[in-house]
């Protein structure tokens, strides 16, 4: 085996294999070291939803960049990447709620991202299993995809070297692991939460749980969120959950989603999942007929500044991470790769590099 | 009300924990999601004549009672559209078996079942006078049916064990010692069409013809062709762990078994398990772990019942050497043959694969309503991996049942 490498990618999530296949195309050679099987980690997890987030400046231009990163490469993609593209139906509940849907619009609009409207009626022609509801922002460029064989695909194309292997690590030789030291020039640390056992970084699992249906195929058109997920998602670090629902390439309905600080205990907790589908029923209630096939459980990588953590650590330049995206990491991994890139090699960033950088959290 | 024992399952093994738990004074709850008990033998046609007879008054026997869900203390059922919560000290596992299915061409056509699918389809109704029938796989089982159906009027054609005679001659000697056994063999020999039966052959492809079903069958290096209405083709047993896994307990082996130790006991505090979901064995070996599970909880001598069950374990051993299944059976399958019905995954996918978890994320196998429980288990037994956890619900069930706050974690 080769073991000396222009850089060294420690993570086969999405995030890993998007850094691969990009710096691999800059004509680096890459090796991409987990213990795990490609995508097996938050990137099996989660919901696959590629979409535009509004929760700060930065974020909507990172999740903006990405998702035209994703229309240029969802077209290449085998039918096993499922993707579809339902749009996103950002539901208000209530008059307040729809000065929010108003803001977001305004927000949107002057991103250039295409945002419309929809009063009651209109939310009920396009989406009828829902229950009446004040009315809602159509976002129609979201789509959803099936995050695991993306990210193998991205890894085979790249045709890095995989080893299998736990990265133990980071220094100015290379990266230490369980099968020996690999020398190179750079190490990218994806290693999601987990980053941080390279790095002092504020990083932390955020445990969510999900449950999927059976088939049933034209049950919901868009993939709804409430818009109170924003809260959810972002406003305290209680135990929280929302109504976040997806349709599936394959007819199901995923079921979306909680939040909790939990450390990394992988017991689904019976009483947050039953929160989180009573409150699905309670938007979607024939939701409550279709029949559940399987829940778990998965760990988001949580920043204290909900922005990921992109970029070379301060007196380290060789050892760049590129992890900390918590729910957000499908969508914004191809614009981290391209930001990767750009610290790596140079190359001309599709956005500023700044508000993702590491340094950001020095004290 | 905390039950101090819940037994699941009500087969033979579940049926004798119960009996004796309740005899000791303890308060039973028997729970199956089959409307009748008994289990696989006992509850059709020709079965036990009431195998709740014997059950004590503080037994208590819920049929059609399905769990889908639990945790330590805890079981979540589904009854009639009703789901709650049954409280336990005590709980005694006797989940049994189901059919192993291996993927070969032709598997998934109309008429191509299980053998034992197709004895329960029978007893459900299913015209077999006059019709002609294949049997193939492997096991004792197979037996049984082929005598079953012939007693019933049907032709069977053929009975194909893949197992060649030399190695099921040492299981032979051993149940020619045991005089119930024994006897049952002979009459089952009796029922069966003379020169039907035939050693170290299987099934290598069905396809569908004008007349019906069209089989190539091989034995070694000879083959023939077998035309048939029905062909049950069915490998044997493998043990139902699921709701085992999910509580935690430790099993082993490829198709994966319940660990138990001398007691029934599994790793989890107060959990037991009996019968075929600890190794397949058959149903004297299940009444007597279900008597050593009762005796252990209520503390009274094992000995005696220990002994007989090393007995019974030892002819199962003895059986399952006999009919363990040969290597030609990994080759049947095609690149092309489906082994995840529900997800519609071909062999040929997952080839590249050597675990379970990638090969279930990237091609999809085993993430449909089975869950694995048919392809995994023919994987299980073709490629030594498969599925080893178990998530809620354990069968698919109507989301408002996972929406109610349950025992679940207090
Ligand atoms: C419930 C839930 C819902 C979500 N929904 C969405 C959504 O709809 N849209 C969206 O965009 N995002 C969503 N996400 C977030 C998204 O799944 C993650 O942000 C993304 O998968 C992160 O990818 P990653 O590559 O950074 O991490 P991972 O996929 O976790 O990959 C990290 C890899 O690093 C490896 N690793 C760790 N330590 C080491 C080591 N020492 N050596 C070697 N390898 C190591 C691990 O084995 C793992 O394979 C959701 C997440 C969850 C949990
Ligand atoms: C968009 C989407 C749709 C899905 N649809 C379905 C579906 O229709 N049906 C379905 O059944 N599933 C579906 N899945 C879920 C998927 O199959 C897994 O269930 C999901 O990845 C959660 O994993 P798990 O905990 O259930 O993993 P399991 O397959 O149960 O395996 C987890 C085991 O692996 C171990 N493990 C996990 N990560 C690591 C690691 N890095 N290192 C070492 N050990 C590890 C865990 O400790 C655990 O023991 C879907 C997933 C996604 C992302």
């Amino acid at each position: 085996m080769v073991t000396q490498f222009d850089v060294v990618v420690v993570g086969a999530g999405i995030v890993g294999c998007a850094c691969a296949a990009r710096l691999a195309r800059e004509g680096l050679s890459v090796c991409v070291v987990d213990p795990s099987p490609p995508g097996s980690g938050a990137t099996a997890a989660g919901m696959g939803h590629l979409v535009v987030m509004d929760d700060s400046a930065a974020q909507l231009e990172l999740t903006i960049a990405s998702l035209r990163l994703w229309l240029d490469l969802l077209p290449t993609l085998p039918r096993s990447a499922e993707t579809i593209s339902p749009g996103t139906l950002w539901v208000a509940e209530d008059e307040a709620g729809m000065e929010a849907v108003e803001s977001k619009r305004t927000l949107y609009a002057n991103a250039g991202v295409a945002a419309q409207t929809w009063g009651p009626a209109r939310v009920h022609e396009g989406e009828p299993v829902l229950r009446p509801v004040a009315g809602a922002l159509h976002v129609p460029g979201d789509c959803v995809v099936y995050p695991p064989t993306i990210a193998a695909k991205l890894l085979a194309d790249s045709r890095a070297t995989l080893v299998q292997a736990t990265a133990t690590a980071i220094n100015g030789d290379g990266c230490e692991t369980s099968q020996g030291l690999l020398r190179t020039r750079w190490v990218v640390n994806c290693a999601g939460a987990r980053a941080t056992d390279f790095a002092p970084l504020p990083i932390q699992p955020r445990k969510g749980h999900l449950a999927i249906t059976e088939r049933r195929p034209g049950f919901l058109r868009h993939q709804v969120v409430e818009l109170g997920y924003l809260a959810s998602a972002h406003g305290s670090d209680e135990a929280s959950v929302a109504f976040n629902v997806q349709p599936r390439a394959t007819g199901q309905v995923l079921i979306g989603s909680s939040r909790e600080f939990a450390g990394w205990d992988p017991a689904i907790r019976r009483t947050m999942l039953a929160k989180m589908i009573a409150r699905a029923v309670s938007f979607v209630p024939e939701l409550a007929t279709l029949h559940v096939v399987r829940s778990w459980v998965g760990f988001r990588a949580a920043t204290n500044d909900h922005l990921p953590v992109i970029g070379p650590i301060p007196d380290q330049p060789s050892h760049i991470v590129a992890a900390g995206h918590e729910g957000l990491g499908i969508t914004t991994s191809l614009a981290t790769a391209e930001l990767v890139a750009h610290h790596v090699c140079g190359v001309e960033p599709v956005i500023s590099p700044e508000p993702y950088l590491p340094g950001r959290f020095a004290a | 009300m905390t039950w101090d024992v819940a037994v699941v399952g009500a087969g033979p093994g579940g049926l004798a924990a119960a009996r004796e738990c309740a005899r000791g004074g303890m308060n039973t709850l028997l729970l199956d999601e089959a409307d009748q008990p008994g289990g696989q033998i006992w509850r059709a046609k020709g079965g036990k004549a009431n195998p709740l007879a014997t059950l004590p008054a503080n037994a208590e026997f819920r049929p059609s009672t399905t769990v889908f869900d639990a945790g330590p203390g805890w079981l979540r059922t589904l009854c009639g559209g009703t789901s709650e919560d049954v409280r336990w000290r005590h709980l005694i596992l006797a989940t049994g078996a189901r059919e192993l299915f291996l993927p070969f061409p032709g598997w998934t056509l109309p008429g191509v079942m299980g053998a034992g699918g197709l004895q329960a389809m029978a007893k459900g109704g299913l015209p077999v006078a006059g019709k002609r029938i294949l049997l193939a796989g492997t096991g004792p089982l197979l037996l049984a049916v082929a005598a079953w159906l012939a007693a019933e009027g049907a032709e069977v054609v053929r009975v194909c064990e893949q197992a060649p005679l030399s190695r099921v001659m040492p299981w032979l000697a051993a149940i020619a010692l045991h005089p119930a056994k024994a006897s049952q063999g002979l009459a089952m020999a009796r029922d069966l069409p003379p020169g039907v039966l035939r050693f170290g052959a299987h099934v290598a492809s069905v396809e569908m013809v004008a007349t019906g079903l069209k089989a190539s069958i091989r034995r070694g290096h000879r083959s023939e062709t077998v035309q048939a209405d029905y062909a049950g083709v069915g490998y044997g047993l493998v043990p139902n762990t699921e709701l085992a896994t999910l509580l935690g307990c430790t099993t082993i082996g490829a198709p994966p078994r319940v660990v138990v130790d001398d007691r029934q006991a599994t790793s989890v505090p107060e959990v037991f398990a009996v019968g075929e979901a600890v190794g397949i064995g058959g149903h004297e070996c299940a009444e007597v772990e279900g008597e050593v599970a009762a005796a252990a909880i209520l503390g009274e001598p094992l000995a005696a019942l220990q002994r007989r069950r090393s007995r019974e374990r030892r002819l199962a051993d003895t059986m399952n050497r006999a009919f363990a299944l040969g290597p030609a059976l990994g080759q049947l399958p095609s690149d092309r043959t489906t082994v995840c019905r529900c997800e519609d995954v071909p062999w040929g996918s997952l080839s590249e694969f050597d675990n379970w978890r990638e090969a279930k994320l990237q091609t999809r196998c085993g993430m449909g309503p089975c869950q694995g429980r048919i392809c995994g288990a023919a994987l299980w037994a073709l490629r030594g991996f498969g599925p080893d956890q178990a998530k809620p619900p354990l069968v698919p069930v109507p989301a408002e049942h996972l929406a109610e706050p349950t025992e679940g974690d207090r």
